[in-house]
């Protein structure tokens, strides 16, 4: 329970920060939670570069300390209409999920969790530092931007490290964005928002799910960076068309997303531009229908200065990547080792000129415009589908709208939205040639989760245009019927893909049974173990997973790289081909580990081979069920039985 | 006392968690009188129920042999509602869930799923979603090699009337989103009725 207070504590301080900003700055007050929100990662994201994490956090709940006390004398004198509908639906529905998640206490589940997005976590939460520099036995540098991991440390802040809290953070920010498009739509009516905030509610799974589960989902629970990289580029947008779009002085909050975007991950800054762009055309174009009455420079202005804020959060992150690890980050990595302004370049060259494709990109290329026309990747059907259904549903906001501004934003957003999705497309699928490796390239493996933030984006962005559509429709109401029509049918969809027992809402107790059993077994044979003590792993038949797992679980101790897990046996045990196998000879094992200061090997799965190949080093020769923990004795290159897990 | 302006959503959410409360007490009450309310709970020995992927043991525990284990319990003339299991194992059994059926001849979904809550150390229970649940498949592990200890299993030994109240997530879930919409639908339909009665009227 103590948990729930402390990270509830975060919560207010949130809360308390959007006060303010609605106050002070005039931020609406259901979209000041987002504002709150992206401050705090951007704000944190800085003074973790700047070495300066843990301060900057006591420095920011101490304000959020004093800001509540004003906010009590402020609110009673003429702050009551802080508490419209949005923001008490985020007040209440914020305290909500923290209850969810802390009864559920939902554990990390996928790969890339372990592999990064949620071990980042801890590493930060352990160590008070940004996870570039912690000590982990992992084989290269994370470099992965900040954004998200900062998010779940001020929520976790107080108290010990636990997963349900990053969750709660991450449903916390997608709330956020649920209340911020309550709060922009013009005119305020409970029968539009309403609507639009079950839509933007259902978002993450209208597009992101393609086939009925079958089985238990991460969706709405996972620490991955697609969803929310999607979410915040459509609020964004959501704030332009709400509010920038009226006054260019509040082209600031568009610009804080934008930034915090660029902060999330490296697609991040290519979805920005795309959003950037589609401001600033719509700017442009808002300008001449008012006949140039206001003047254009303010405009330009606010355009530039976001893209420098955006550029800023990118450069920022690669010069101290650069001052504080070996990451080579002057290229975007991968096979053909080439900088990102070099590989869009080349791939535009093979794109408009059909003589200078190369095989290899012909190949992928033709695949993506297959898989991305006609291959199911939502619950509205393919990629090209689901951008035909946001461009319909914006031909109608345009049809609908008596407000001619609005009608060209509605027009222009479909048109050019379209346009840069075929634009980020291509990004993806240059990214498909140039970087991934061939085993990844060929199918084009996870394709999906590059372009869904796209899709969540555009449509978030087009729901505060449709609402303003609806708005201006006083007269016979379409609107309204058709946006609680198209809510009900998205409902049902989601009814007929999602069963409840199979996300976090009612999820099965036991399904993770095996994160269970690994915390219990490191917690057991860390006990007694020295904290600076460094070990090697053996898991006979792990693909790496269960490395990875084990990996996180064993922080603050360190588990060495241990060849990223496999199969250990000596030379010609196995065919040389066989998947994950590590030949090495007795010697060499010795070697590895005394020239990587292991002092433990921490055997969670033996086999015969395993007991064949090394018996004769360790002090019981492998023989005996349940894991072990051995200590290389430096003298005799012997592994010594410290303990083993029977069963009882 | 200030009186209370009533509009239709708080009409609709009022509504939604009014016929929640009736539609729980009518549930109570439809299991009182069939009986399978704890009136008459019934003992299945693990003999009696057919049993997949569990080899018994000399010692009397069962061997999981593959990563599906599956306990079918007999058809009851009543429906299920709870049922309760001892189960022991010296290690994590692994994933455990519950499967039912309707209708006879169904095939088994996970749609159709619940889950074992362990109430206290080695005793599970399920409580079945309000259904004429007449089949009951039990999966007890999911790791081969494992050892369980299993004992007699007891279906329909009776819930506290509270307990028909608790609301799920998913009402929770339901409960926001649900009777808002009904609102809007409803708001609209009014809006048209009155837009209609006013072209009537005569000018």
């Amino acid at each position: 329970m103590k948990e729930w207070f402390e990270t509830f504590l975060a919560l207010l301080v949130v809360l308390v920060g959007a006060y303010w900003l609605w106050k002070k700055a005039k931020v609406p007050a259901g979209a000041a939670p987002f504002v709150a929100l992206c401050s705090g990662m951007l704000i944190l994201s800085i003074a973790g570069c700047a070495g300066l994490l843990v301060p900057v956090m006591w420095v920011l709940y101490a304000a959020g300390v004093v800001g509540a006390v004003f906010m009590v004398l402020s609110v009673r004198k003429d702050g009551k209409s802080f508490f419209d509908l949005p923001l008490c639906t985020f007040a209440i529905g914020a305290a909500a999920l923290l209850v969810l998640f802390f009864v559920r206490n939902p554990q990390y589940w996928t790969w890339d969790e372990f592999s990064f997005w949620g071990t980042a976590q801890k590493l930060v939460k352990e160590s008070g530092e940004l996870y570039v520099t912690a000590e982990i036995g992992w084989n290269w540098v994370p470099t992965h931007r900040p954004a998200l991991i900062m998010l779940g440390y001020f929520f976790g802040f107080f108290g010990a490290y636990a997963e349900w809290r990053i969750y709660a953070a991450y449903a916390v920010l997608m709330l956020a964005v649920v209340t911020a498009v309550m709060a922009c739509i013009k005119g305020k009516a409970w029968q539009i928002q309403l609507p639009l905030a079950g839509l933007a509610a259902m978002t993450p799974a209208l597009f992101t799910i393609y086939a009925p589960l079958k089985l238990h989902s991460e969706i709405y629970c996972s620490t991955l960076s697609d969803v929310p990289m999607g979410l915040i580029m459509g609020t964004a947008l959501v704030l332009y068309f709400g509010v920038a779009r009226q006054d260019t002085r509040k082209m600031w909050m568009p610009a804080l997303a934008l930034a915090t975007l660029c902060l999330v991950k490296d697609t991040g800054f290519a979805l920005a531009l795309v959003a950037l762009a589609l401001m600033a055309v719509d700017m442009l174009v808002q300008w001449l229908l008012e006949k140039r009455k206001q003047r254009l420079w303010p405009k330009l202005v606010a355009v530039v200065l976001t893209a420098i804020a955006c550029a800023a959060g990118f450069v920022m992150w690669v010069l101290y990547l650069q001052s504080v690890s070996v990451a080579d980050t002057s290229n975007v990595g991968g096979v053909e080792q080439m900088g990102m302004v070099q590989m869009v370049l080349q791939g535009l060259k093979e794109t408009l000129v059909p003589s200078a494709r190369s095989e290899k990109f012909a190949q992928i290329m033709g695949q993506m415009l297959q898989v991305v026309c006609f291959q199911r990747a939502t619950m509205l059907g393919s990629g090209m589908v689901t951008m035909l259904f946001v461009a319909a549903l914006l031909v109608f906001a345009a049809v609908l709208s008596k407000d001619r501004a609005n009608r060209w934003s509605c027009g222009v957003y479909a048109f050019l939205g379209c346009a840069g999705f075929v634009a980020y497309a291509l990004f993806i699928g240059f990214t498909y040639v140039y970087v991934f490796r061939d085993e990844v390239s060929a199918n084009l493996v996870g394709y999906e989760r590059y372009l869904y933030p796209y899709y969540m984006g555009f449509f978030i962005g087009a729901l505060v245009l449709l609402g303003h559509a609806v708005a201006d429709d006083a007269k016979l109401r379409i609107g309204r019927l058709a946006i609680s029509g198209l809510c009900a049918v998205c409902m049902l969809r989601m009814a007929q893909f999602i069963p409840p027992q199979l996300t976090v809402l009612e999820q099965n107790p036991t399904v993770q049974w095996q994160r269970t059993e690994i915390t219990q077994c490191v917690q057991w044979a860390t006990q007694d173990v020295p904290a600076d003590s460094r070990i090697f792993f053996i898991s006979q038949g792990d693909n790496g997973n269960s490395w990875f797992m084990n990996s996180y679980a064993f922080y603050p101790y360190v588990l060495d790289y241990s060849f990223g897990g496999g199969t250990l046996g000596l030379p010609g045990a196995l065919p040389e081909d066989t998947l994950y196998y590590i030949p090495l000879t007795q010697q060499e094992l010795i070697d590895y580990l005394e020239e990587n200061n292991c002092d433990y090997v921490y055997v969670e799965q033996s086999d015969p081979l395993l007991q064949e190949s090394y018996g004769s080093l360790f002090s019981d020769e492998l023989k005996g069920d349940g894991v072990a923990l051995y200590r290389l004795d430096p003298e005799t290159k012997q592994l010594q039985l410290v303990k083993r897990k029977g069963i009882a | 006392m200030k009186k209370i302006r009533w509009n239709i959503p708080m009409i609709c959410y009022s509504g939604f968690v009014a016929l929640s409360v009736l539609a729980c007490l009518v549930m109570f009450l439809l299991d009182t009188v069939r009986g399978i309310n704890g009136q008459a709970p019934v003992t299945i020995s693990i003999e009696d129920c057919v049993l997949s992927g569990l080899e018994q043991q000399a010692d009397g525990s069962y061997l999981v042999t593959d990563a599906d284990p599956q306990i079918l319990l007999p058809e009851q003339e009543k429906p299920f509602r709870r049922v309760e299991m001892q189960m022991q194992c010296t290690q994590n059994p692994g994933e455990m869930s519950v499967f039912y059926l309707t209708k006879p001849g169904q095939d088994y979904s996970i749609r159709q799923q619940a889950w074992l809550k362990e109430k206290q150390p080695g005793r599970y229970v399920v409580e079945l979603p309000w259904k004429n649940v007449v089949q009951l498949r039990i999966d007890p592990a999911s790791v081969p090699g494992r050892s369980l200890w299993l004992e007699d299993i007891t279906v329909n030994s009776g819930v506290p009337i509270w307990q028909y109240f608790v609301p799920s997530w998913t009402w929770i879930l339901s409960a926001v989103f649900l009777p808002g919409l009904a609102a809007c639908f409803l708001d609209w339909l009014l809006f048209a009725v009155k837009t209609m009665q006013n072209r009537r009227k005569p000018l």
